[in-house]
């Protein structure tokens, strides 16, 4: 069976984690786990993932600029920094007994910016063939503290279309092909310098372009969508609408 | 319903009426003979071993009756009612479970013997119902400085010096981090989220007594710091302050320490509590001294958890009693959903 995949042409490393080039087929790994809905283990404020004992945090800040730069396969491993036991997560994996190579998102609530220039440096390789597509099989809304969001079937080929409010932001009509990524670059950079809402409050306008950095992580690197309409009235825990609709949704898939 | 209190007028917990309450309902009780500690064991039917909830000691006064009834119309809404309505929610969830759990009261941290090293033990806490399987320390730290520019003090001339330094201390000892606001502009709900993660010494006592200066410090410890830790810590703090010599000792200890308790066993109590809240219970550790951080340091599997907030707690002890509800619906579904 011959797979559309863009991966890395050489290993990149960024300062809290680490990629390696993955064959066809892979899909993101993230310390040895698979991104998928299944293996969500926690979804409000930021998102675990774990299967087994052990759970890698805050797992969008890696999602999401693998899927803005829009790579279907690779390897991400975590790297183990001096404990800083001011960031709350040091201080949960240090409670569980893990290794702090587990929290793979940088203390700045960034998006991983250094390891987005340092795919950019290695470079991406594509293999041509069919690319497998998916959306949703019919309209899903979901609601959570406070906040809803609404994925709508789209067609395949037609990306990733966000619309959404976070506090007093509006994003409009932002697009991406979770399968060829953002060309442009500044406006990549952009997202994945900006903070997360969490550190700067949503006063502030980086808290809206940081979150589109976390839908698209969300939705096409674990919900594995490549097609979607979105409308959003996004909130702080924005997290358990994404990942929580992309569990509630039944998907169709296919090939462009 | 048995019309007792379950606290004396003393404010002390009535233990002749907890035990006949338990006793109706069929648990079994023992105590230790020197007052240190209580059992109660709750054997549901299908219990095939306890669920184990630790409370620390009892205290304060308090009244009402250990059944939701008696919480939720506020008896037990006054200062220090915390633990006495805690332990009215743990009675209640208990009494009406099919599974088997066990209560243990220890006063101060009087342990019982023969503790089970296998199962978790639960310690009800105010950590917001935050999952706290780490615990901070406190520790008492003397600094005595005798004389300034081979003076002593006491003497006028001298009282400038003996500021500059205490000033000078005070300035190193405080928190600082490069991302997180951590000073005192930042704002108040922010500041105590990350503190949380930092050795702090809060100057309790500052005294002359003779020809030396005395400052008293409360140290409040990383889990797994011992003396040394904070020998260490101080020391760099009297060299950025100038003093490196100054005298220093360590006076009373009280280590932290981390749960022996892995995701693994946990998952019951977080689908329990995803069930009622529909999130996952943050992980942090306990930000002050307690008998979970003891049994910790003796490799047992701890996870404080608990309504309230430590601060609003110190300042009034009080009990909420939807903080108390919300508990009970987290604890009849771990009961309910734990295949131990």
């Amino acid at each position: 069976m011959e797979f559309f995949s863009r991966t890395l042409s050489g290993e990149a490393a960024g300062s809290y984690v680490r990629a390696r080039p993955a064959p066809p087929g892979t899909g993101l790994l993230i310390n040895g786990v698979p991104v998928r809905r299944e293996n969500v283990a926690k979804a409000d404020a930021r998102v675990d993932l774990g299967q087994g004992p052990d759970r890698s945090l805050i797992v969008e800040h890696v999602t999401g600029p693998v899927k803005l730069l829009g790579l279907t396969d690779l390897i991400i491993e975590g790297i183990a920094t001096p404990w800083d036991f001011m960031r709350p997560e040091h201080r949960l994996v240090y409670s569980t007994g893990q290794s702090n190579s587990f929290v793979v998102g940088p203390p700045d609530g960034r998006l991983n910016p250094d390891l987005a220039e340092a795919v950019l440096a290695a470079g991406i390789s594509s293999l041509p063939g069919p690319r497998r597509r998916r959306t949703v099989a019919e309209r899903v809304r979901f609601e959570a503290f406070g906040g809803c969001i609404e994925l709508l079937p789209a067609p395949f080929g037609a990306g990733l279309n966000l619309n959404f409010s976070l506090g007093p932001h509006v994003i409009k009509d932002f697009h991406l092909d979770p399968q060829q990524g953002l060309a442009d670059l500044e406006l990549l950079r952009k997202i994945v310098n900006s903070p997360t809402p969490f550190l700067i409050g949503w006063d502030d306008p980086r808290s809206a372009t940081h979150a589109i950095g976390d839908v698209c992580g969300d939705l096409a690197g674990v919900g594995g969508f490549t097609d979607l309409y979105v409308e959003a009235r996004l909130n702080f825990f924005y997290h358990a609408l994404t990942i929580g609709a992309a569990r509630a949704a039944r998907h169709r898939e296919g090939e462009i | 319903m048995l019309d007792r209190s379950l606290l004396t007028k003393d404010g002390e917990i009535n233990y002749g009426y907890l035990l006949e309450w338990c006793a109706l309902r069929g648990a079994k009780t023992a105590g230790d003979p020197a007052g240190g500690w209580q059992r109660i064991l709750f054997t549901g039917p299908e219990a095939k071993k306890p669920l184990l909830f630790w409370l620390p000691r009892i205290f304060g006064p308090g009244a009402g009756q250990p059944l939701r009834a008696a919480w939720r119309q506020g008896c037990f809404a006054g200062p220090d009612a915390y633990l006495p309505g805690m332990l009215s929610v743990l009675l209640e969830v208990a009494a009406g479970a099919a599974r088997g759990m066990e209560i243990i009261i220890s006063l101060g941290d009087t342990l019982p013997g023969g503790l089970d090293p296998r199962g978790v033990y639960y310690f009800l806490a105010p950590t917001d119902f935050q999952l706290a399987l780490a615990h901070k320390g406190e520790y008492q730290a003397v600094v005595s400085l005798s004389g300034a520019r081979g003076g002593q003090f006491g003497r006028q001339g001298d009282y400038e010096e003996e500021n500059s330094f205490f000033l000078a201390l005070e300035k190193s000892l405080a928190p600082a981090h490069p991302i997180y606001p951590v000073g005192p502009e930042a704002p108040e709900l922010v500041r105590p989220f990350f503190l949380l993660g930092h050795r702090q010494a809060v100057l309790k006592s500052l005294a002359r007594e003779g020809e030396e200066l005395v400052l008293t410090y409360r140290i409040n410890t990383l889990p797994g710091d011992g003396p040394d830790e904070v020998t260490q810590y101080l020391k760099a703090a009297l060299s950025a302050a100038g003093r490196p010599n100054a005298g220093l000792a360590v006076t009373r200890v009280h280590p932290g320490g981390r749960s022996a308790a892995g995701h693994r066993d946990l998952e019951p109590l977080y689908r329990a509590y995803s069930r009622v809240t529909g999130l996952q219970p943050d992980i942090d550790w306990f930000g002050w001294p307690s008998a979970a951080g003891a049994l910790s340091g003796m490799g047992f599997k701890t996870a404080a958890f608990g309504p309230g907030r430590y601060p609003d707690y110190l300042a009034g002890s009080a009990f909420d009693p939807a903080g108390g509800e919300k508990l009970g619906q987290i604890l009849r579904e771990l009961l309910a959903g734990t295949n131990i």
